[in-house]
């Protein structure tokens, strides 16, 4: 049981997390980095929704971070298989080419 | 009469010329010529003989004999208040009379098609249409339900056009034979028309009701029943006279009257014998079958049946007129079936319903007798149908020649079966119907005309020098064509003699005939338009038509056989200078109606097909789709593409709510 | 037949056949065509009994496993239901699993399940790409529309309605010609347009129906036996009838819905684009079935549930019908392409039916649901048609063909039969739906009839111009190596050919099934409309 005044801690930890993410989303251009960058944004709404769980002394949080993370492992596996086809078909692994969608 | 032995007869009228079509036109082809030459006729001749045996049966009954009325199988029935519609047949004089005629004379113009079609490849198709015709035929003198009728009535039509369309690589005949479906449609959509009047407005006057209780509505288009009740419509009044039209604008695509005519000339481009078949001894009488068929109802509407007594009455003086211009065999002949038809539909029209069906009885023999000779004239000149490069034929076709003698006399009214009817027929016009006096005198008129044209044409085509190779080497054809034209020849040649006997010098009234179709015309329950025109006054009309016609024969024995150019001119000169042109360009209807529907139609279509159709139609929902469109062009250009776009974006208005969130707490407190 | 979900096997059974469908190899065309064809045979032998039941069975009577009070609950039903299923769906919003068949619905489901049958017989192995696709959309297409023939629950019908949609998006736009992806992409925006307004008013439904508990009910039922009182609208301009009520926007929008699926003019200009390019086997069940679940959706749902705004609007709605019939006939006329011409007369031949239903007359509802099928039949067979002889000349403008007849006596003698039936003519079985049709709409207004009997003629003048236009004449060039059809099309085609003739010669079967339960259909439209205004009784209160 985490003590009630760690609890802005948490917060600010889970913040710093997702803006690290958030960074790493918008400037990295390798898909697999910014994979790793949204897990980590992820995990910090987990980290906030455990904190919020613990604070209020209620397991709705809880069920909503396994609920993240089984979504996160959902998007890993369709992710990568996305990516693995794009190396397939021969295209260099750079989000910034990967430009279809305006087309 | 029994019901049974009459459900049993009608339905084998009936089922014969079907299985011989369905024979023709599945086995035909692998059986080959020799098959359909037997299953064709042998079809016919067989309802023929069925017809005997009812028409025994009838005769056998009486005069005072009742229309007895069967039905075969339950329609359509959509409960009480609705449409409940059984396939009922109805067998009475008139449909037998009806009967005879058409398996008769139909029985005869198939064995004649066996030789004329013998080097057609199509001869399976041929009999499988044309058998199909004798049975549609059939259908519509049975029923005895409005929408039977109709379907008959529609089945009748289709075995045309696809007769008339037989030889299908003719544009031509593509053509006519669009036309004249057409033309039945539209007659098709009034018969409907007038069955849903019928349908609504017919009352049940038997039904015990108190004072001031409306009748209830009986909702049937049985006709049996219809024509019992049709004094819940009223005497004259505009809701029966409505039902009338629209019925005689059915009988008039049907019969080609004035004004949706324009279809039979063209008619002819069908095979010759369908020519002597459908379009004059029976199809195009089943106008005047279906006014006669009526009668009840037109006993009562004065203004309708005098509308087709005039109708009827100057498509025989236009057609009569047209006839003596033309120069193909057969449109002679067509327009003197119009002719003829429209007199008796003039006949039915004042209400001498016998006197109708009795020139429609005598006219089927005679009519098919001269497209029948025509047809082996045609088949002698090797399918020239021009008559100006025919010419002395009668030296090279002796039993073609005499028996289109026979024909040409019995259409003219002298000696033969024209004499009787038609002037009969006439009798009639001096009292009766709208203006009657004037009417007759146009009758006698047209009397004139006859004996003018069917002259011109015998003159033409058989006396005279030949006027082409094809003509100089013309030959009779074989017997099979020549007996049923020999045949008919006897038959308008005494066939009014024996109807007629014993003679009434005084009546000239055709007893038999009057006496056997008693029972159907006596049943009008009141006002029946026809008065007896009383033995002097028929006598009279008799000596006065019959002069008429000699004088017409006389007259064109004169000019075209006896090449007198002098009375010619005599003649002429009276004649306005356009009538020769108005005549011979069909007093230019095709063109009237050419430019008054069939263009603006199409012209309404194009326009719709270019302009409506894109502007309009697509146009609306074009601009809705475009709205959309500009709306989102707005935000286009933020589809980049780019992921990393899109991550900022979202970053961006995460980072915008958090701090509109932090503000609105801010200000709540 | 009593007990047993009847209803419910007739409903899964396609889809469960595209289930095991996939477990086929892609490689074995003929066991998937042969299963494809199965299952729809034996989709065909059930509904044969469905009908069956229906023609025969009492009504209401059969109480289908529920407990007695549920089973009292139907018999209040306002229209007489067959074979009727019900279960618990969504309970928080009243949305219930609600099957049942009526005479108006009877003979539309063995239309369905035949033109689906026949769609599954025309599918080519040769030439059909990715045939286990093709086969599975076909079926779970079927299963989409025999669900909204059998739903009796508003929310149940719009799963089918919409679900229609994805199959029938990947069929069109996956298989045709090049401008497929355009027409289907038209197509779905239209309808989906439409569908989702139809979502908006059965929402409010849902809200606005009096007496229906807390959250209201989807049930078809329910909702006729609580029907909506008067409300205050803005009046018509120069009137004084409240007209834009609620009520009445909901209606528009089912009405637009379902004229756009029908389609009724001027909401049509997505059916002849769609038709042009769709690929054969999909047309046939595409123009035979899809395009009557909008005519099937005006009888059951919009005159039902809103008598009052039909009856208000019918001077319009009936005005549209008529438009439809001339326009239809008229672009028929003038257009040259073979799919084009019978798309625009299918037009035509659509406006008949929302003609009949609009006259709200029990002779012309009647004569709609009589005319569906025969439209079904006969518009199945004209583009079977039309597929087969582009199949052989290669194209479809009537003016590079001419003179087939001679080539094909067998394919001209059974298009001659189906051209006959479509324009109408006596002794075909369009003449009895047309006949009846004309008969409503003359008892509702003459002048319409007569209109209408314009359209027939236009009918016999654009259909011989087909029909002579491909037949007669001397021939082409490109039609001179044409052979006739074989045995296998001639047998698709003649059992189509069968059924014009004899449903025109004896349409008793349709008309009694129909008329069976078109009496109360037209009842509840009159009775509720009358109580629109005046209170809140129950319409099966007094049975």
């Amino acid at each position: 049981m985490l003590s009630q005044s760690m609890f802005p801690w948490i917060l600010l930890t889970a913040g710093f997390l997702f803006t690290l993410g958030a960074l790493g989303v918008l400037i990295r251009r390798n898909p697999l980095v910014v994979f790793m960058s949204i897990e980590l944004m992820l995990n910090a709404a987990n980290l906030a929704l455990v904190g919020y769980s613990s604070f209020l002394s209620s397991e709705e949080g809880q069920v909503f971070a396994f609920m993240v993370i089984i979504v996160a492992a959902a998007e890993v596996v369709v992710g990568l298989a996305l990516m693995t086809r794009v190396f397939r078909i021969g295209r260099e692994l750079d989000v910034d080419d990967l430009d279809e969608m305006s087309r | 009469m029994s019901a049974t032995t009459i459900t049993v007869l009608a339905a084998l009228v009936l089922l014969f010329p079907l299985a011989g079509s369905a024979l023709c036109g599945f086995l035909g082809r692998p059986l080959g010529r020799g098959f359909v030459n037997w299953a064709g006729t042998v079809s016919i001749g067989a309802a023929f003989l069925v017809t005997l045996v009812l028409f025994a049966q009838v005769l056998g009954a009486g005069s005072g004999h009742q229309a007895i009325t069967v039905t075969l199988w339950n329609w359509l029935d959509l409960g009480s208040g609705n449409l409940q519609i059984n396939v009922d047949v109805t067998v009475d004089a008139l449909s037998v009379l009806m009967l005879l005629v058409i398996t008769g004379v139909g029985f005869l113009i198939h064995v004649y098609s066996v030789g004329y079609m013998e080097h057609d490849q199509g001869v399976a198709r041929f009999f499988s249409y044309m058998n199909f015709f004798i049975f549609s035929m059939a259908l519509l003198v049975l029923a005895a339900d409005l929408i039977i009728l109709i379907i008959g009535w529609a089945a009748v039509a289709l075995s045309s056009y696809l007769l008339i369309g037989f030889w299908y690589e003719r544009r031509s005949a593509v053509l006519a034979a669009r036309k004249a479906m057409i033309t039945q449609v539209i007659g098709d959509v009034a018969l409907v028309i007038a069955a849903f009047l019928l349908f609504l407005n017919v009352t049940n006057v038997y039904a015990r009701v108190g004072p001031g209780v409306a009748l209830p509505h009986l909702y049937t288009l049985s006709l049996p029943q219809i024509f019992a009740n049709a004094s819940s419509l009223g005497q004259g009044t505009p809701l029966i006279t409505l039902i009338c039209v629209l019925l005689a604008i059915g009988a008039f695509a049907k019969s080609a009257q004035f004004p949706l005519h324009t279809w039979l000339p063209d008619a002819m481009e069908g095979p010759t014998p369908v020519s002597a078949l459908i379009h004059a001894a029976t199809m195009v009488t089943a106008g005047v079958y279906l006014i006669a068929r009526f009668h009840p109802l037109f006993d009562r509407a004065p203004i309708a049946a005098g509308m087709v007594a005039a109708v009827g009455m100057s498509t025989a003086l236009m057609s009569g007129i047209i006839a003596l211009s033309q120069i193909d065999i057969k449109r002679v002949i067509a327009y003197s079936t119009m002719s003829q038809i429209g007199l008796m539909i003039f006949a039915v029209g004042i209400g001498a319903y016998a006197a109708g069906m009795y020139h429609f009885l005598l006219h089927a023999f005679f009519k098919a007798l001269l497209f029948l000779a025509a047809g082996n004239v045609i088949h002698a000149m090797r399918d020239e149908q021009d008559i100006r490069v025919m010419g002395g034929l009668q030296a090279r076709m002796r039993v073609t020649a005499w028996s289109f003698l026979v024909g040409s006399l019995a259409l003219a009214g002298f000696l033969f079966a024209g004499m009787f009817s038609k002037e009969n027929l006439l009798g009639f016009g001096v009292i009766n119907g709208p203006g009657a006096p004037a009417l007759y005198v146009v009758g006698i008129v047209i009397n004139v005309l006859t004996g003018l044209y069917a002259f011109r044409l015998f003159g033409v085509v058989f006396r005279g020098e030949p006027r082409s190779g094809r003509a100089m080497n013309a030959a009779e054809p074989g017997r099979v064509m020549t007996l049923p034209v020999v045949i008919l020849a006897g038959l308008s040649a005494v066939a009014g003699w024996v109807l007629q006997w014993p003679v009434k010098i005084a009546g000239f009234q055709p007893i038999f005939i009057d006496q056997f179709l008693a029972p159907v015309f006596h049943t009008a329950t009141s006002g029946s338009l026809a008065q007896d025109p009383g033995a002097g006054r028929a006598a009279i009309a008799f000596v006065i038509g019959l002069f008429m016609s000699v004088l017409g024969i006389g007259l064109g024995i004169r000019i075209w056989i006896r090449h007198d150019l002098q009375t010619a001119g005599w003649f002429a000169r009276p004649v306005l200078n356009w009538l020769p042109r108005l005549s011979y360009n069909k007093f230019y209807f095709d063109e009237i109606y050419d430019a008054l529907l069939v263009r603006p139609t199409r012209a309404l279509a194009r326009t719709l097909r270019r302009l409506v159709e894109p502007r309009v139609m697509d146009g609306w929902i074009r601009g809705v789709s475009g709205v959309a469109t500009d709306f989102s062009g707005a935000f286009r250009t933020a589809q980049s593409g780019l992921i990393r776009d899109y991550a900022s974006y979202m970053v961006l208005f995460a980072v915008l709510f958090t701090v509109a969130v932090i503000i609105a707490a801010g200000v709540g407190h | 037949m009593s007990g047993f979900p009847w209803l419910t096997v007739v409903l899964v059974l396609p889809v469960g056949g595209a289930i095991l469908l996939q477990m086929l190899p892609r490689r074995a065309s003929a066991a998937i065509k042969g299963w494809t064809v199965l299952i729809a045979t034996a989709e065909a032998v059930l509904v044969a009994m469905v009908v069956y039941q229906v023609a025969t069975g009492p009504a209401q009577g059969a109480c289908p496993g529920g407990p007695a009070s549920r089973c009292a609950a139907i018999s209040l039903m306002p229209l007489p239901m067959h074979l009727q299923e019900q279960a618990n769906w969504i309970t928080s919003i009243g949305a219930s699993y609600h099957l049942g068949v009526d005479g108006v619905s009877a003979w539309i489901l063995a239309l369905n399940a035949g033109v689906f049958l026949l769609g599954a017989l025309v599918i080519s192995r040769q030439t059909t790409e990715r045939l286990k696709l093709f086969c599975g959309l076909l079926l779970i297409t079927e299963t989409a529309t025999t669900g909204v023939l059998l739903s009796l629950d508003l929310l149940l019908f719009y799963l089918f309605w919409e679900g229609m949609l994805v199959p029938l998006y990947f069929l069109l736009a996956f298989y045709g010609n090049e401008n497929r992806v355009r027409a289907t992409l038209k197509f779905v925006i239209y309808t989906a347009a439409g569908s989702l307004l139809m979502l908006l008013a059965i929402i409010y439904l849902h809200f606005a129906t009096p007496g229906t508990g807390p959250s209201g009910s989807f049930d078809l039922e329910t909702l006729l036996q609580h029907p909506i009182g008067a409300q205050t609208g803005v009046p018509l301009p120069f009137t004084s009838i409240p007209t834009l009520t609620p009520m009445m926007w909901a209606f528009l929008a089912f009405a637009v819905a379902f004229a756009i699926k029908l389609p009724i003019v001027p909401f049509h200009t997505w059916l002849p684009d769609l038709y042009e390019s769709a690929p054969t086997p999909a047309l046939v069940f595409f123009a035979g079935v899809v395009s009557k679940m909008g005519a099937y959706g005006l009888i059951r749902f919009a005159i039902t549930l809103f008598s009052g705004p039909v009856h208000q609007l019918q001077p319009l709605l009936v005005a549209l019908a008529v438009l439809s019939i001339i326009y239809g006939a008229l672009m028929a006329l003038s257009e040259r392409d073979i799919k084009r011409i019978v798309a625009y007369a299918s037009i035509s031949h659509l406006g008949f039916i929302a003609l009949g239903i609009f006259s709200l007359d029990q002779n012309g509802i009647n004569g709609a649901i009589i005319q569906i099928v025969n439209h079904g039949i006969i518009i199945a067979g004209l583009f079977l048609v039309a597929g087969m002889i582009e199949a052989r000349t290669g194209t479809r403008d009537i003016r590079e063909m001419a003179g087939l007849e001679k080539r094909m006596p067998w394919l001209y003698a059974l298009f001659l039969v189906i051209t006959l039936g479509s324009l109408g003519l006596p002794g075909t079985n369009s003449f009895v739906g047309e006949v009846t049709i004309m008969l409503g709409a003359f008892q509702y207004f003459w002048l319409l009839a007569v209109l209408a009997g314009g359209g027939v003629v236009l009918a016999a003048w654009y259909m011989l111009r087909l029909h002579q236009g491909l037949m007669h004449d001397p021939e082409t060039p490109r039609v001179s190596a044409v052979r006739d059809i074989r045995l296998r099309e001639g047998l698709v085609l003649a059992p189509l050919a069968a059924l014009v003739i004899f449903l025109g010669v004896y349409p008793h079967p349709i008309g009694a099934v129909s008329s069976q339960a078109v009496p109360a259909y037209v009842t509840v439209a009159d009775v509720s409309q009358a109580q629109a205004s005046v209170s809140f009784v129950p319409v099966g209160s007094d049975r």
